[in-house]
């Protein structure tokens, strides 16, 4: 996979799992508190439920299929745990999509994907500009309700973290 | 130059670009109001975001880096900023291009004086920039729903595709 796609794919994949730690330590209520931010009904699983529910549908886009949510969706995103099982498994569906693409396509990012939202064909790199545009997004909203929720030790959830302690954020 | 680069950095100049120009129809009041969100104000969050490239350039490039725009009380207009805007845009472009050829290779930034020296690849240092502005965008948008701005741009990379 193109370098700058594999490195791109991880550190948005790990920004998000640093997200879902800290909620572990919410209540169920703080959890699902509606929030002045974020996807309806405006609170923190919606939003990270949202977030991960997309990346299925990126990735089926990139297999040219139409869109279905893994069947067990609606019951795990409802729970941490849930949510961190269906990241996992997300990161690999988009993954594989990903290869199974480029490959198809010699690894031309100029190639077309159908994009169902505006019924519309879009190029590869344009496509993947919103997956990486659309988790950062709803990330820093995640930051924002965690922050508004009391966490007072916000994960650093940037790229230059990703993968290890020895980077920090910064100035 | 790679052209998901290519694509993320023209989305970051139109998505920012966008906000930029929604900010035209604030007082100088709102534009420097105080939120508990980003940098603090739409004016600093813009900032920072034009900044960080700015500076990345730099750091990217190997250069010394420019003394910051981030200057506390360093106040500059909506239009000061996009031409920065540009400026940041054009300079990271040539250092994208310039680092593609060694995504691999480590590169050591201290980002301040009594911070240890930090290393990560330049293919680390490219995905965060290309996204840092995304990063602080959401947060812009936030502060101008709450100073009541009902027309909010749209500011995801398929709008930009559109936009372009």
């Amino acid at each position: 996979m193109n370098k700058l796609i594999d490195v791109q794919l991880a550190a948005s994949v790990w920004s998000l799992r640093q997200v879902l730690e800290p909620c572990r330590g919410l209540s169920e209520e703080q959890f699902n508190r509606p929030l002045d931010i974020g996807p309806p009904p405006h609170t923190l699983q919606s939003t990270l439920a949202h977030t991960i529910g997309a990346m299925f549908f990126f990735a089926d886009n990139f297999d040219r299929k139409k869109f279905t949510p893994p069947p067990t969706f609606n019951a795990r995103k409802t729970s941490i745990e849930g949510l961190r099982s269906l990241l996992d498994e997300a990161e690999l569906a988009l993954r594989s999509a990903l290869d199974r693409f480029l490959q198809a396509s010699g690894g031309d990012l100029d190639a077309p994907v159908f994009w169902p939202f505006g019924n519309t064909t879009i190029s590869a790199a344009q496509a993947l500009a919103q997956v990486f545009d659309h988790t950062t997004h709803h990330r820093v909203q995640c930051l924002h309700m965690l922050k508004k929720l009391g966490v007072s030790a916000l994960p650093e959830a940037y790229p230059l973290r990703w993968p290890g302690p020895e980077v920090t954020r910064p100035a | 130059m790679n052209l998901l680069l290519q694509r993320l950095l023209d989305h970051n100049l139109y998505a920012t670009r966008l906000t930029l120009e929604t900010c035209r129809g604030l007082s100088a009041d709102q534009f420097h109001q105080r939120f508990e969100i980003g940098p603090g104000s739409l004016h600093d969050t813009l900032r920072h975001v034009v900044g960080a490239m700015l500076r990345w350039s730099d750091r990217i490039m190997h250069r010394e880096v420019r003394p910051s725009i981030e200057q506390p009380g360093a106040r500059f207009s909506v239009d000061d900023l996009l031409r920065l805007l540009e400026q940041g845009d054009r300079e990271f472009r040539a250092a994208a291009q310039d680092a593609e050829a060694r995504l691999d290779q480590t590169m050591s930034v201290q980002f301040a004086p009594q911070m240890p020296v930090m290393q990560f690849t330049r293919a680390s240092a490219l995905v965060h920039v290309a996204t840092h502005g995304a990063h602080h965008r959401a947060q812009a948008l936030n502060m101008l729903r709450r100073l009541g701005v009902t027309d909010l741009p749209h500011l995801d990379a398929l709008a930009a595709e559109r936009g372009t």
